[in-house]
C-alpha cells in the first residue's frame, strides 16, 4: 500500500517534470537570441568576404532559417546532449559540463549530508535540553553561521586552518603528486575536501539546526506527543519516532527550497578553493565570455535544480502520508 | 492545553508538558502515589494500569503514523511477534466497534472521520486492558448521534474489559447518563462530590446549582436561567478562603477567610462549603 502509492507518486511528478525540462530549454533559446549582434558578422569580423559565403556560412551554423526552424535545431541538438563548442578550450560543452560534475557533486553531496546529519542532531538536541548550555551554544553559533558570507567564511577557514596551522591543503581537489595508491588517492582527496565542504556546511548546518530545534519545540508540545506518551512507550520512541519525523517536515522543505542557493554557493567556494568543479566552470567562462558553457550551464542548472525539487517532494510524500495519499 | 479539568486529566497519568508540574497534593492510583513514582515505573503505570482518551481526537493521533501502527506501539512489548500483534491490533480495532478492521489499521488518522478517529484513540487506549481509562471530554467535538454511539461504546468497554472510567466533562447531560459519581470541580478543587442521583436531586453547594440551574429545560419554558456573574478566577493566584466567594450568591464573611471544611450531606455525598459546615467546626 504505502510502495504502490509512494511509486504513483513518483510516476505523476517525473510526467509533470517534462514540460517544466521543455520550458527551461526555450526559455534558454530566446535567451541567446536576445544577445544584441549577429553572430555571423562577430566570425567574419572585417574581413571582405563573397556574399555566397556568408550565405554558406549562414546555413551552415543553421542561422539562415526562420526562428522556428532554429529552435526546432536547437531543441534537436539539445535533446542529443549537443550544446557546442566551448570558445576557450574547443572542446564539446556537454564533455566539459560532465568532466566537472564529479568534482561539484562530491562538493555538494559531502557537505549536505554533513550539515543535515550534525544540523539535525544539534537541533533535536537543543530542543530537548532547552536553555542548557548546549542550547544556548547551538542558538548563538547557527545565528553567526546563518549570517556569514560564504566567500570571507572561507578565507578565514583556508587562512586559519591551511596558513597558520597547515592542516588542510588550500588549494585544488587533488596533490600533483604521480603515483598515488587509489587508496591514497581516496584520502588525498578527502583532505582537500574538508575546507570547502565546511565552508559550504556551516551556512546550512547553522539553518537546519535553527530549524530543526524550532520545529522540535513546537512539535513536542502537541496532543499526539501527549497521546503517544500516554501509550507508556519509551520517551525515545516519543522523541524519535513521533516527534522527530514531523519536525523535520518543513525542514526537508526548507532544503529542497534552498537547493538553487547551492549554485551561488558552489561558485564562491570553488573560486575560493580553486576547487575543479562547475562553480569554477561557470566563474572562468564568465570571465572569458565562454557563452556556450554558460548558455549549457543555464539548462545544466535548471535542470539540476528541477530533479533536486522532485527528490524532495518525493521525500517528503515518503515521510507524510498526507501527501503521497491525495 | 487549557482549563483546569483537562490540566488534572493530565496530571492524573503525570503527562503536563513542560514546563508545568505538579506541586502539591497527591494522585494515588491502585494503592500507589503516582506523583512519587520514577519516570520509568509511570511508564510502566501508563502502560499497563490507566490509559487516556482527549477530547479532539484529530490532534492526538500522529499525522503521519498509519491508525495500525499507533495501536501496535503500545502493545510492543506484549506481542513481539508481528503477527500476534496484527491481530491484538484488528482485535482492538474490532472491540470499538469499526467495521472493516483490517482496512482501517492501514489507513493514516486524515482517512477517518471524526467519529472513526475517537474510536481509534480508544482502540489505542483500551488495547492494553487497563483498570482506568480517563476521558477527557470525549465526545465535545463530535456530532450528537456520534457522541451517543461513543458514550455507548465507553459503557460496553466498562463491563467488557472491567474497566473503571473518569469521564472529565461540561456536559451534564452526558455525565447524568453515564457516571455512578460525580466529582464537582471549581477554580482546580473539588467542591462537590457523590452519588450522581444525589448530586443531580438535591445539589448542596451554591456553584453545584448554578450549574444544574443553567441548563434549558424544553419542558419549562419559562423556567428562568442562573447566570453565574463574573468570570473565572486566575489560578495562579486564587481567591483566599473558598474560592467561589467572589460569585457566591449566598457568599457570607467567613467565606473569604478560611476553606471552608468537608461536609457530609447522605452517605457518600460530601461538599465543601460554610453554608453546611456543622457549628462545632464553623466556631
Ligand atoms: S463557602 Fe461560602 S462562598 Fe463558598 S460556596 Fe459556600 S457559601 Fe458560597
Amino acid at each position: 500500500m504505502t510502495a504502490a502509492s509512494l511509486y504513483r507518486y513518483v510516476l505523476l511528478r517525473l510526467v509533470q517534470l517534462v514540460p517544466v525540462v521543455f520550458l527551461i530549454i526555450i526559455l534558454n533559446f530566446f535567451l541567446i537570441r536576445l544577445a544584441p549582434g549577429d553572430p555571423i558578422a562577430y566570425i567574419i569580423g572585417d574581413a571582405p568576404i563573397a556574399d555566397e559565403l556568408v550565405a554558406d556560412l549562414r546555413s551552415k551554423l543553421g542561422l539562415d532559417g526562420s526562428i522556428t526552424q532554429q529552435l526546432l535545431i536547437y531543441l534537436s541538438n539539445v535533446a542529443q546532449g549537443d550544446f557546442g563548442f566551448s570558445y576557450v578550450s574547443r572542446a564539446p560543452v556537454t564533455e566539459v559540463i560532465l568532466s566537472r560534475l564529479p568534482a561539484t557533486l562530491l562538493l555538494m553531496i559531502t557537505q549536505y549530508v554533513l550539515a543535515i546529519a550534525v544540523g539535525i542532531v544539534l537541533g533535536v538536541l537543543s530542543a530537548r535540553h532547552q536553555g542548557s548550555a548546549l542550547d544556548v551554544t547551538v542558538t548563538a553559533v547557527s545565528v553567526v553561521g546563518y549570517a556569514l558570507p560564504v566567500f570571507w567564511l572561507g578565507q578565514m577557514l583556508m587562512l586559519m586552518f591551511s596558513m597558520k596551522l597547515g592542516l588542510f591543503p588550500a588549494q585544488g581537489m587533488m596533490s600533483l603528486r604521480y603515483s598515488m595508491t587509489p587508496v591514497e588517492k581516496v584520502f588525498d582527496i578527502a583532505h582537500h575536501l574538508v575546507l570547502p565542504a565546511l565552508t559550504l556546511a556551516i551556512f546550512n548546518l547553522a539553518l537546519i539546526a535553527r530549524l530543526a530545534r524550532a520545529n522540535m519545540l513546537q512539535v513536542l508540545r502537541l496532543e499526539y506527543i501527549i497521546f503517544a506518551r500516554s501509550k507508556g512507550i519509551s520517551e525515545r520512541a516519543v522523541v524519535y519516532r513521533h516527534a522527530l519525523r514531523n519536525a523535520v517536515l518543513p525542514v526537508v522543505t526548507v532544503i529542497g527550497l534552498n537547493i538553487k542557493t547551492l549554485i551561488t554557493g558552489a561558485v564562491l567556494t570553488e573560486t575560493v578553493f580553486a576547487w575543479p568543479g562547475l562553480g569554477r566552470l561557470t566563474f572562468d567562462a564568465i570571465n572569458a565570455r565562454d557563452y556556450p558553457v554558460l548558455m549549457a550551464m543555464f539548462v545544466f542548472v535548471g535542470i539540476l535544480v528541477v530533479i533536486a525539487n522532485l527528490i524532495t517532494d518525493i521525500i517528503y510524500a515518503w515521510l507524510d502520508p498526507r501527501i503521497r495519499l491525495q | 492545553m487549557s482549563g483546569g479539568k483537562s490540566v488534572t486529566a493530565l496530571s492524573l497519568l503525570r503527562l503536563v508538558p513542560m514546563p508545568g508540574r505538579i506541586v502539591a497534593g497527591s494522585i494515588t492510583l491502585n494503592g500507589r502515589d503516582v506523583s512519587r513514582l520514577s519516570d520509568d515505573e509511570m511508564r510502566g503505570v501508563r502502560r499497563n494500569e490507566a490509559a487516556m482518551i482527549f477530547q479532539d481526537a484529530s490532534n492526538f493521533l500522529n499525522p503521519i503514523f498509519s491508525i495500525g501502527d499507533q495501536i501496535a506501539e503500545g502493545i510492543a512489548d506484549r506481542f513481539p511477534s508481528k503477527r500476534e500483534r496484527r491481530a491484538a491490533v484488528i482485535e482492538a480495532l474490532h472491540s470499538v466497534r469499526i467495521p472493516d478492521p483490517e482496512r482501517v489499521a492501514t489507513l493514516y488518522p486524515f482517512q477517518l472521520s471524526g467519529g472513526m478517529q475517537q474510536r481509534a484513540v480508544i482502540a489505542a487506549a483500551t488495547a492494553r486492558k487497563p483498570s482506568l481509562v480517563i476521558a477527557d471530554e470525549p465526545t465535545t467535538a463530535l456530532d450528537a448521534t456520534v457522541q451517543f454511539q461513543i458514550l455507548r461504546l465507553l459503557e460496553e468497554l466498562q463491563t467488557e474489559i472491567g474497566m473503571s472510567l473518569i469521564l472529565i466533562s461540561h456536559d451534564l447531560a452526558v455525565i447524568a447518563s453515564v457516571c455512578s459519581r460525580v466529582y464537582v470541580m471549581y477554580a482546580a478543587e473539588i467542591v462537590e462530590s457523590g452519588p450522581t442521583r444525589d448530586i443531580y436531586r438535591n445539589p448542596a453547594h451554591p456553584y453545584t446549582k448554578a450549574l444544574l440551574g443553567s441548563i434549558l429545560d424544553p419542558l419549562e419554558e419559562r423556567k428562568p436561567l442562573t447566570i453565574l456573574e463574573g468570570a473565572m478566577p486566575d489560578l495562579s493566584a486564587p481567591p483566599q478562603g473558598c474560592r467561589f466567594h467572589p460569585r457566591c450568591p449566598a457568599a457570607m464573611p467567613i467565606c473569604s477567610q478560611a476553606k471552608p471544611p468537608p461536609a457530609t450531606i447522605s452517605s457518600g455525598h460530601q461538599v465543601n462549603c460554610w453554608l453546611h459546615a456543622e457549628p462545632a467546626v464553623a466556631a
